[in-house]
């Protein structure tokens, strides 16, 4: 009896899956993208490459601080009041997308983009260079985070995050992603 | 051997092509045998180039096919919707590099793809694609199949020894226990069509099933119980036969890899490739000529047959899927003279089915066993390699026997 | 008598030796770089030597040396196919040692989005099931089903695998506007979409005969290899943490412990596992309509100080995974980086089980065995 009834069984289970992928054949649509003609629409929050707006950065390295990948690099150049940053560079080839340093970031200077393509030849090219950031002695004081040697900052009220237009050698020349 | 001849009378004078291959090969013969040699010659090639594009074709249908089953596109870039990638899919395989690995029994390695490809190509020879359209009309025509067809499990197993991969061993063994075991049940469920015919001929066959009425003469149709039992042991055991999925077990990917065809590559993987579509060919057309009437056309206008409610049923269908179809995409509903054009596109689909030639029909019913396939493939797990000898021993044979017994009562009294 | 002596003899002539086979690292069926040391007799199983360490990250090292927070989107990478629960445990892990309250709407959000991360997960399973079964579509079914999952999560926190949505003390950001209609418009016709699956796959007759009294699990042995999630309970040990010691808000949902019936065949077989999956996607979609019903409005984050340092001590936090127990033992010296962490991976602890289990099976069974019980390397190897 189980003979049967297992023969039975098969018989008629292929034919319902049967059913269903005829179905499928003729009556679901297709839901592939065909990629590089078709895109998603990304949603806003999208985690893409990211992006620093080098016009509101103050050079705080809270960003570099939370990465957990030590993927952003902050350098500085001179001292003092003239102190700002020289370098800022995101190696988006060791970056792991986390958002970690947007969320750090007071100024919402650091942000994601929708930008996902990111294949290039050079691996240079993944290293993404921001521009300069505005001298040190416009920056608000306390935004002003110790990794060196603390500016004196007598009088640096905290203006908000508008960045200050800077007069001189901040020109934002970045190349963006 | 015979060239091509008209040694069964041919029914459909109307099919150009007929008359062509009737007629051309006497005269040509009566001019002398080596003309006719040549002759068969270039026929003999002409089969299997148009085996050939037919594989390339059939790729590309089991991918749209797979696509659109699990609601994918498949090949969409090269030609329209895909299909150019019939021709740049052998042109790749070709370039390729073709390895062969240094631990592999070199000779049988390189040569195991050829036989297999000869194998299953020797096949097509006594395939009636038509009244006339026969390479040679064997007497032993469907014992010639089930023979020649078994020479692939040679080669399978020479591919899955030499390659001297433990993979492509366990697939040489489960390849030899699986093809020698649905030998029988095939070999069976044959010899009930021969046992109702009494010949081996395979033209033959096709003829004991030529009527007026259409569908109702088929085998699977004349005696129902018995022969479609029987058409169902043979599809199955066919599967099994040419390693289709289900019945993959010879190549489960899952379990051994790639199994026999593991380390090959290229062109050689190619063949493997090829053989493994031509066999699904012949099993369909094997099918075909014992079951389903051959070339045998259907007689879709004579009122009132099977032919004719099965057609228009199905075309009926046709156009309400059509009609649901475009309605859904291009236009929107309530489009009535939509249906005026459909209705009148599928009287001239009938009309056209009148005048179709016997070979397109063959091609036709084999096609439409081979999509059946295809739909299996992409619907069903595989079973188990001792799940699969149950199925053959304890299912399929004492089935395939009962069957032989009936027909052959069926036969003592019948006639 | 002389026939039996014959028969020894030949069959010492035919000289039969067993085959010790590579099954991975490169291997379709191993889900990922998993190395199985096969001795087989024929196609019979002899013995299993499960050989991990290709995935190996050094994550316990790596937390060592991070600052708690910064550690959340490594956990991601633990079992990638449910980030969201993997991150959720670690928060809660932390929550503990430090003692941090967490907003009642972010309980609503992390139940929520850990139960959709549950029904993705099984979703990959049970269709990778029929993959190594050898079907090939219902895959792309329940891969689509989950991209809708996914499509939520990117919504929401902006990656489609590596969340890092999570955070100590709530999650990283409200959800977005018309999420919560999104989610009842993927929820309501879910569940036509299991009963498809069902016909297709789970009530298939090769597929029940592939897998039922395959691979039995026995309770105890289970629970000696240390074997949980729905692996442990297809053996009718109705052990679940959201229900046994509820965490988070865990207490307050009506759902059932699907627990293995063995209605195809023994309980704690193949097919019992992977039905147990299936079911358990219906559970979770019932939890998270209870959640949508009653999502409060609010805060979804406590403010945690600018350098987070919890106090001195340790803590041992397991939470329900799709795999099962994923827990992470935190020791904490007082410093804003934990001195020791160890994570428990469900998968490796259920990846022991197969030595024992997959004595005398065929190769092929070998392969379902594996494939029921849902291993991600990434979990296994850390
Ligand atoms: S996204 Fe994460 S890994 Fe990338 S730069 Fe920001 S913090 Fe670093
Ligand atoms: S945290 Fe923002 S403001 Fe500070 S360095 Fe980074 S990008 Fe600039």
């Amino acid at each position: 009896m189980q003979y049967v009834e297992d023969i039975f069984r098969t018989l008629l289970t292929c034919a319902q899956g049967m059913r269903i992928t005829m179905r499928h054949l003729l009556f679901t649509d297709n839901i592939t993208v065909q990629y590089p003609d078709h895109k998603r629409v990304l949603p806003e929050r999208f985690r893409g490459v990211l992006h620093a707006d080098s016009t509101k950065c103050t050079g705080c390295t809270l960003c570099a601080r939370a990465c957990p990948v030590n993927c952003i690099i902050i350098e500085f150049e001179g001292k003092g009041k003239d102190r700002r940053v020289a370098r800022f560079e995101i190696d988006i080839s060791t970056c792991m997308w986390c958002g970690l340093c947007v969320e750090a970031c007071r100024e919402s200077a650091i942000e994601t983009t929708l930008e996902y393509e990111i294949s290039c030849y050079v691996q240079d090219d993944m290293r993404l260079k921001f521009g300069l950031g505005p001298k040190k002695e416009q920056l608000p004081a306390e935004r002003a985070e110790p990794p060196a040697p603390q500016a004196p900052s007598s009088g640096q009220t905290g203006g908000p995050s508008t960045p200050p237009e800077s007069p001189g050698g901040s020109a934002p020349g970045g190349q963006q992603p | 051997m015979q060239p091509v001849t008209a040694s069964v009378g041919a029914p459909d004078l109307k099919d150009r092509l007929d008359v062509l291959l009737t007629y051309l090969p006497s005269f040509l013969s009566s001019h002398g045998e080596i003309v006719s040699a040549v002759f068969l010659l270039i026929v003999a090639l002409a089969v299997l180039l148009g085996v050939s594009v037919y594989v390339c074709l059939a790729v590309w249908l089991e991918r749209k096919i797979s696509a659109d089953m699990q609601d994918r596109l498949g090949p969409m870039r090269v030609g329209w919707h895909g299909v150019v990638q019939m021709l740049v899919d052998p042109v790749k395989l070709a370039l390729k590099e073709d390895l062969c690995p240094g631990a592999a029994d070199r000779p049988f390695f390189m040569l195991a793809p050829f036989v297999v490809l000869a194998a299953s190509f020797a096949t097509f020879a006594v395939m009636p694609f038509s009244a006339a359209f026969i390479l040679a009309d064997l007497d032993i025509g469907v014992l010639y199949v089930a023979s020649v067809g078994a020479g692939v499990l040679v080669g399978l197993v020479m591919a899955g020894w030499a390659s001297n991969n433990k993979w492509a061993l366990f697939s040489a063994i489960r390849t030899i226990a699986m093809l020698v075991s649905y030998e029988i049940p095939v070999g069976l469920s044959i010899v009930t069509v021969v046992m109702m015919v009494g010949s081996l001929s395979t033209q033959k066959i096709v003829l004991a099933q030529l009527s007026d009425a259409g569908m109702a003469g088929w085998h699977l149709f004349r005696f129902p119980p018995v022969f479609m039992v029987s058409f169902l042991v043979f599809f199955i055991a066919g599967l099994a036969e040419v390693n289709r999925t289900p019945f993959d077990l010879a190549e489960a990917d899952s379990e051994l890899v790639a199994g026999f065809h593991t380390e090959y590559s290229g062109m050689r993987w190619s063949f493997f490739f090829l053989a493994e579509y031509a066999d699904m060919l012949i099993v369909s057309m094997l099918g075909t000529v014992l079951y389903l009437g051959g070339w045998a056309p259907l007689t879709v206008t004579r009122p009132l047959t099977i032919d004719f409610w099965v057609f228009w049923g199905m075309a009926a269908l046709l156009a309400w899927y059509l009609h649901w179809l475009w309605t859904r995409i291009y236009l929107p509903r309530g489009e009535y003279g939509l249906i005026v054009v459909q209705t009148a596109i599928l009287i001239a689909i009938a009309l056209a089915l009148l005048v179709v030639p016997s070979l397109a029909w063959f091609l036709i019913k084999s096609l439409a066993l081979i999509f059946v396939m295809m739909w299996l493939r992409w619907t069903l797990p595989r079973p188990r390699i001792d799940q699969l000898m149950y199925l053959c021993w304890k299912v399929l044979i004492p089935v395939a026997f009962v069957n032989l017994f009936v027909v052959g009562v069926m036969r003592l009294y019948w006639r | 008598m002389s026939g039996i002596v014959d028969q020894v003899q030949r069959q010492k002539a035919l000289k039969t030796d067993r085959m010790t086979i590579n099954m991975g690292p490169q291997h379709p069926s191993t889900h990922g770089v998993l190395r199985l040391l096969v001795t087989t007799d024929g196609e019979i199983v002899d013995h299993v030597e499960p050989v991990i360490g290709y995935l190996h990250r050094c994550k316990e090292k790596i937390a060592e040396n991070l600052p708690y927070y910064q550690f959340m989107p490594y956990t991601d990478r633990l079992d990638y196919l449910a980030g969201m629960n993997n991150n959720w445990a670690w928060a809660m892990a932390v929550e503990k040692l430090a003692g941090v309250k967490v907003p009642e709407r972010a309980e609503y959000i992390r139940v929520m989005f850990g139960e959709l991360n549950r029904i993705a997960s099984h979703l990959v399973a049970v269709g990778t099931f029929g993959l190594d079964l050898g079907t090939f579509t219902p895959v792309l079914y329940c891969f689509h089903e989950r991209e809708k999952i996914l499509d939520l999560f990117e919504a929401t926190c902006g990656a489609r695998l590596t969340y890092n949505y999570y955070r100590i003390g709530g999650v990283a950001k409200d959800l977005p506007d018309g999420l919560v209609t999104k989610i009842r418009e993927f929820l309501d016709p879910f569940e036509k979409r299991i009963d498809e699956l069902n016909t297709l796959l789970s009530e298939n007759h090769i597929f029940v005969r592939r897998t039922a009294n395959v691979g039995v699990f026995p309770p105890a042995l289970a629970l000696d290899y240390g074997v949980t999630g729905p692996s442990l309970r297809a053996s009718g040990v109705p052990h679940d943490l959201r229900r046994a010691a509820p965490y988070s808000i865990y207490d307050r949902f009506k759902f059932e412990v699907v627990v293995g019936r063995g209605e195809k065949g023994t309980v704690g077989d193949t097919w019992d596992r992977y039905d147990c999956r299936v079911r358990e996607m219906s559970e979770s979609v019932k939890i998270v309509r209870q959640c949508l019903d009653g999502l409060p409005d609010g805060e979804v984050r406590t403010k945690l100080p600018a350098v987070f340092k919890p106090p001195k001590g340790h803590v041992l936090f397991k939470a329900e995974n799709p795999k099962g127990e994923l827990g992470y033992y935190v020791v904490s010296d007082g410093s804003p980086k934990p001195s020791r962490v160890h994570i428990r991976g469900p998968s490796f602890c259920n990846l022991s089980i197969i030595p024992a289990v997959c004595r005398g099976v065929m190769l092929a069974d070998l392969v379902a065995i594996l494939g029921s019980i849902d291993i991600v390397l990434g979990e296994v190897d850390r």
